[in-house]
């Protein structure tokens, strides 16, 4: 069964998704039929992560077989140090949001179920393809699950949104498109092998001419819109405020990771030459985004909102630190998106539960809710403070990698990222102190305290956000060799090029 | 017979289909129309397949035919379907998809 | 490892107490927080007592960061600093623990009290513990978070909400330069680790090393002890982000005692102390250190002068006394600033606990206008705070406060920093000044307030008994560890941390020190007898004419030199308009104007082509016929 993991990993929930939409008839029971295949997918991974040789920085559980042989496309997928937390998260994230769902979805739940078991096995496709091809297909399919979750499922402006969504991304996924199929001739024509395989694009040099920096021009902007890096970032407030609970945490706690999952993955490897040359240029964005999203985040009267731009922020945090060149740097931008994963949906899912009860999401509406809902105003302290980056939870541990991987580079740069840390704590705070503390609105009725579904839901990710901060080992040890490899490949050109 | 024959009766059989499709409002006729263009190519292929000794064309004969009696299936339940919906197979009344 | 133990021990309590306290434990809650904090205390001292034989603790508990070449690990540091600050703060919490069971006796969130309580000896305890800086950060960062809690206890008041807000906010404006800080002792050292940064061959090195920052070129030490120092700025409420310790005094008043007054506002004293190999090389930065801390003890002072509120008076004390402190460190005099931190632990906290006691017999008033003749109903809490009062006016001699303040005194005027010492040894008559004013406003004269005079009464045995343990430090601290003067136990001990430059090398002869020290307090007795004139013996004309007489000054100083104004109207308001045009005028109208012009350019290319569509078949047909015969004209003519 381990040489076919990955297999089974993408196409268990298509199966299952498949097997509910036969057999079973009434929403609620698709509801449980979803939740436990998501519980056997998260289960699944289990294996994957503890057979993982942390040792060996290339691919692992490797699988390839051919598939349209005259192009060169092939059925290739594996796993190494960058992209195995990336697949964890998903299958953990899918799981709890697809429990967080139960109650707040109430109109059409065997196609929602349905559409989240697609999405995720599309999902996990995309962290673990090998395959330009296969990646794009995947990468496109993850698109429509997620335009209907927003579309069908969504609030009152949830089709501008979803149609706004759409389109940024394909707009993005356009620019993606060119870029693979120029480098499919590139490389056919250098090396006489024409192949999607991305490892063997990956280790051709392409010269770091014109060429070269218009195919990471076009990665880029399929990538930043996706990460979304400041200005392209305008699609993800909208879209999440009109997504469903499940919906935003999937797209913040996984979608966005694919943006900078792709920088690492390809425009890294594929393009280090254009990428050194872009470096100022990718940190001043990141930077832009750190300050941007946070002032933005500050004066923001929605509570989904705010957490919206707080993620524009937090991902610069991600890019500044690929983009540092160093394995600090790269490290603590993996963990930061990781760790970003979990808070962030964690506070989606919080913000869900109480827009459950209240209907409204407006800060304004609420106030001293905290003598009322004791359980939740410490839960999502919790989240509050690990968002602001407090040490002892995850959020910190990946802040300050980054931060010394490019003070290391940058340190101009680095010092005014820095400054990101008193302005996360302003918005969180300020919202955190309208919406829980202070006189009660009596305005608020039957708001009652989490339930024993929602505790269950949101104890892993209070656990793991701990567990991060006080032994980050456990998840940075997957990653140091494979980062490393792609340090030593970066620094190396850059030590050619001067 | 020389080859010329054959494409002269094609050419013949295939502008009178056109015309056909072209100036008929009627659905079923442009329908018919439409099938002798199909056949005019038929016989082009089949005086080629003869004249160059090759057995290509006639294959694709039989396929031009599959596919013609499939269109035929399709096409016929179609203006069955639109006639009893609007009851009209003018081509011309028929135009509720316009922009 | 023994010492994991008085870290282990509040963790478990706090553990316990917040996963089961809401549910089972609730008013019971004390016990565990205590036997926690007891057990940190008890084996605080065994290690004191066994750090005076010699006995050092340097050791890694695990690996804690780990990526490419950093490697941070989770260790502790058990040296004669630390020792200290390890009694300091384990004393003080078990007393304040003791004290919250009568003072809190009848809130609905006891048990989160304690757990808060728990929470903060824990973190107060990871800072001074540590062996590295990322360790130390992480428990600025904790007790940050907790004196967060702590302050918004009482959440439902706006005041408090408000407050706990702008106490993390202020502090995380440090933080900020700290984190820079830590950075560049990182990429110059290549560790965290005190060990590797405190090394003297490593120091003399980068001495003269430059830093690019922003296209300047600074001294590299400099820069690094400056963004320290700015962690220290906001703990340790320096100007200017002093703002935010007044406006803690919302949280509980035990609160005030162990975070705002003892322990957690010197965290940022105790951290330059740490770092003292770095900042004695760092003149410049040791420059702003002593003006910073010149400045903010005139300026708490001035404050104090005038406020009425009776923890505000605290409050502004405490900013005065850290200015002091703060002031030795820059001055070279770390001995003595730690010295002054460990006297002012007891004998503040003593005083803001016997606040609490009044403010429990005043139903919750502050107002010390409202006070008066006190001394009659609750003599313990009396004569407790007369003894905090002599201890901190450092005008009664051989009391803990006298031999700490007047070292620091001494010190900076060894350090040839004339100017500074002129002013703090003024401000030391203030201090004595305001300190006695409120005493004899609360405690002498008559009753004010008729109605809360006959309802007042001495607290139970469990605040008291507290304020008693407190007083016996609060007199003999200085006595035990102070003598012979310079030379005392605390100077010995600590002479192995701050090995090398022990009083930033400078020695007076006796016969200046002991001028200095007679000059300080003939200041504090003045200061003292100009109080009891003012509040004794005329009460209801001297201060109102004075207040008059002083005019603009006087409303500067009782307005607290308009800086929360200051910062409202040139910080926050500008910031805020700023987000909102980014946010409204930005976001919505440039990029998303960008978007949706996309948007517009494909629909008016529809509407123009839609006209093409005409829904006839053979039009269609048509143009495709033409289109195969001019396709074929241009193949066959081309």
């Amino acid at each position: 069964m381990m040489a076919n993991i990955l297999t089974i990993l993408i196409f268990f929930p298509v199966l299952a998704a498949f097997f509910l939409f036969l057999f079973f008839r009434s929403g609620k029971a698709t509801m449980w039929g979803a939740f436990i295949a998501s519980i056997i997918e998260l289960v699944l991974t289990m294996p994957l992560m503890t057979n993982f040789d942390k040792s060996n920085p290339g691919m692992q559980f490797v699988e390839k077989y051919d598939w349209i042989s005259s192009f060169g496309i092939q059925y290739y997928v594996g796993v190494d140090g960058i992209s195995i937390l990336m697949v964890f998260l998903t299958t953990l994230l899918t799981a709890i949001a697809i429990l967080g769902s139960f109650t707040y979805i109430q109109k059409r739940q065997r196609e929602f179920y349905i559409a989240m078991l697609i999405l995720e096995a599309a999902m996990v496709g995309v962290f673990v393809a090998l395959d330009f091809f296969l990646f794009y297909i995947l990468w496109e399919a993850m698109l429509i699950p997620m335009y209907l979750i927003i579309g069908v499922w969504g609030g009152a402006r949830r089709i501008y949104a979803a149609v706004k969504f759409f389109l940024y991304t394909l707009a993005g996924s356009v620019f993606m498109m060119l870029a693979i199929i120029a480098l499919y001739f590139k490389h056919g024509s250098i090396t006489g092998n024409y192949t999607f395989d991305i490892l063997a694009i990956s280790s051709q040099s392409y010269g770091g001419g014109l060429f070269e920096t218009l195919v990471f021009l076009a990665f880029f902007v399929g990538f930043a819109i996706k990460v979304p890096m400041f200005p392209v970032h305008t699609w993800l407030p909208d879209a999440h405020v009109e997504a469903p609970t499940a919906g935003s945490v999937i797209l913040a706690g996984v979608l966005l990771k694919m943006g900078t999952y792709g920088l690492l993955r390809f425009c890294l490897p594929i393009t280090p030459i254009a990428s050194i040359n872009f470096m100022p240029f990718v940190a001043i964005l990141s930077v832009i985004a750190i300050i941007y999203g946070a002032l933005v985040a500050m004066v923001q009267e929605d509570i989904k909102k705010l957490v919206a731009y707080s993620s524009v922020s937090h991902m610069g945090f991600v890019t500044l630190g690929i983009y540092a060149f160093n394995q600090s740097g790269i490290e603590g931008g993996i963990l930061q998106m990781f760790n970003h994963g979990i808070i962030t949906g964690a506070l989606f899912l919080l913000i869900g539960l109480l827009y459950e009860r209240t209907h409204t999401r407006m800060i304004a509406d609420y106030g001293g809710i905290a003598s009322k809902v004791p359980v939740y105003a410490t839960i999502f302290l919790i989240f509050t403070m690990g968002s602001i980056g407090l040490p002892s939870m995850g959020g910190f541990i990946g802040e300050f990698l980054v931060l010394v991987g490019s003070f290391k580079a940058f340190s101009n740069m680095a010092i005014i990222a820095a400054s990101g840390v008193i302005f996360a704590a302003v918005y969180m705070l300020w919202m955190y102190q309208r919406v829980f503390f202070q006189s009660y609105n009596t305005g608020l009725h039957n708001l009652t305290d989490m339930n024993v579904r929602e505790v269950i839901y949101i104890m892993p990710l209070i656990i793991l956000v701990f567990w991060t901060g006080i032994y980050p080992e456990t998840f940075t040890s997957y990653m140091h060799e494979s980062v490393k490899q792609l340090v030593e490949q970066i620094q190396s050109i850059k030590v050619a090029m001067n | 017979m020389t080859l010329q024959h054959y494409l002269a009766l094609s050419a013949i059989i295939f502008g009178i289909g056109m015309t056909g499709v072209l100036v008929r409002r009627n659905l079923i006729v442009m329908f018919m129309s439409l099938e002798l263009m199909l056949n005019a190519v038929n016989i082009n292929l089949a005086a080629f397949s003869k004249y160059l000794h090759a057995m290509n064309g006639q294959v694709f004969i039989v396929f031009v035919m599959a596919v013609a009696a499939a269109e035929a299936a399709v096409g016929l339940a179609l203006i069955i379907t639109l006639f009893k919906n609007k009851e009209t197979i003018n081509a011309d009344e028929v135009n509720f998809f316009k922009g | 490892m023994i010492e994991l133990l008085i870290l282990l021990a509040p963790l478990a309590a706090l553990l316990i107490n917040g996963i089961f306290g809401r549910l089972y434990i609730k008013n019971n809650a004390h016990y565990i927080a205590i036997a926690g904090v007891l057990v940190s205390l008890l084996v605080s001292l065994i290690t004191f007592v066994r750090v005076m034989g010699g006995h050092t603790v340097d050791t890694v508990v695990y690996e804690w960061v780990l990526a490419g070449d950093i490697k941070i690990p989770f260790g502790i540091l058990v040296d004669q600093l630390t020792a200290y600050m390890l009694v300091v703060v384990t004393f003080v919490s078990t007393m304040v623990h003791i004290y919250s069971i009568g003072y809190m006796h009848d809130d609905p969130g006891y048990w989160r009290f304690f757990t808060y309580l728990s929470i903060f000896t824990f973190s107060m305890l990871v800072l001074v513990l540590g062996n590295n800086f990322l360790m130390l950060f992480v428990g600025w960062e904790l007790v940050g978070l907790s004196s967060y809690l702590l302050i918004g206890f009482w959440y439902e008041k706006k005041s408090a909400a408000d407050a706990n807000k702008k106490a993390f906010v202020v502090n995380r404006i440090g933080d900020f330069g700290f984190y820079v800080g830590l950075l560049l002792v990182l990429v110059t050292f290549r560790s965290l680790n005190y060990s590797d940064a405190f090394n003297h061959e490593a120091i003399v090195h980068v001495k003269e090393a430059t830093f690019k920052v922003f296209g300047a070129n600074l001294s590299l030490l400099d820069l690094m002890t400056f963004g320290l120092f700015c962690g220290a700025i906001g703990k340790s409420a320096q100007f200017p982000l002093h703002v935010w310790l007044p406006d803690a005094m919302e949280g509980p008043t035990p609160v005030s005692a162990l975070i705002h007054a003892a322990t957690m506002v010197t965290a940022g004293v105790y951290m330059v102390a740490r770092c003292n190999p770095l900042f004695a090389e760092a003149h410049i930065t040791s420059n702003i250190v002593v003006y910073i801390g010149m400045f903010t003890a005139l300026l708490g002072a001035t404050i104090g002068l005038t406020q009425f509120d009776l923890k505000r008076i605290l409050a502004y004390s405490t900013v005065s006394q850290l200015g002091y402190m703060i002031m030795a460190t820059g001055a070279g005099a770390y001995i003595a600033a730690i010295f002054h931190l460990f006297t002012h632990a007891f004998f503040k906290g003593l005083l803001f606990l016997g606040s609490g006691s009044v403010m429990h017999a005043m139903e919750n008033d502050l107002d010390v206008r409202k006070m008066g003749g006190l001394k009659a109903k609750m003599p313990i809490t009396r004569w407790t705070y007369l003894i905090g009062c002599m201890a901190i006016s450092g005008a009664v001699p051989l009391m803990s406060g006298w031999f700490s303040k007047d070292e620091i005194l001494a010190m900076t005027f060894a350090s040839g920093h004339y100017f500074p010492w002129f002013v703090t040894a003024v401000v030391g008559g203030m201090t004595a000044f305001y300190m006695f004013r409120s005493y004899f406003l609360v405690f002498e004269g008559t009753p004010r307030d008729k109605h809360k005079f006959d309802h007042a009464h001495e607290s139970p045995l469990t605040m008291t008994v507290p304020l008693i343990l407190l007083s016996i430090p609060a007199i003999f601290a200085g006595l035990v560890f102070g003598l012979p003067l310079e030379n005392g136990i605390i100077h010995k001990m600590l002479s192995h941390v701050v090995a090398g430059h022990g009083e930033g090398g400078h020695h007076l002869s006796h016969a200046t020190t002991y001028g200095l020290m007679a000059l300080s307090t003939v200041i504090g007795i003045i200061g003292i007898y100009i109080a009891y004139v003012f509040y004794v013996q005329k009460p209801d004309v001297l201060p109102a004419k004075t207040a008059k007489a002083a005019g603009p000054i006087y409303k500067l100083f009782y307005n607290k030199w308009y800086f929360d104004e200051i910062y409202q109207a040139f910080i926050i308001n500008p910031l805020v308009m700023i987000s909102k045009f980014l946010w409204k005028g930005f976001d919505a109208n440039v990029i998303d104007f960008i978007v949706n012009a996309f948007g517009w350019v494909a629909k008016f290319l529809g509407s123009v082509l839609r006209h093409l569509q005409t829904g006839r078949i053979q039009t269609y047909i048509f143009s495709m016929v033409v289109g195969v015969i001019l396709l074929l004209t241009i193949f066959y003519i081309g």
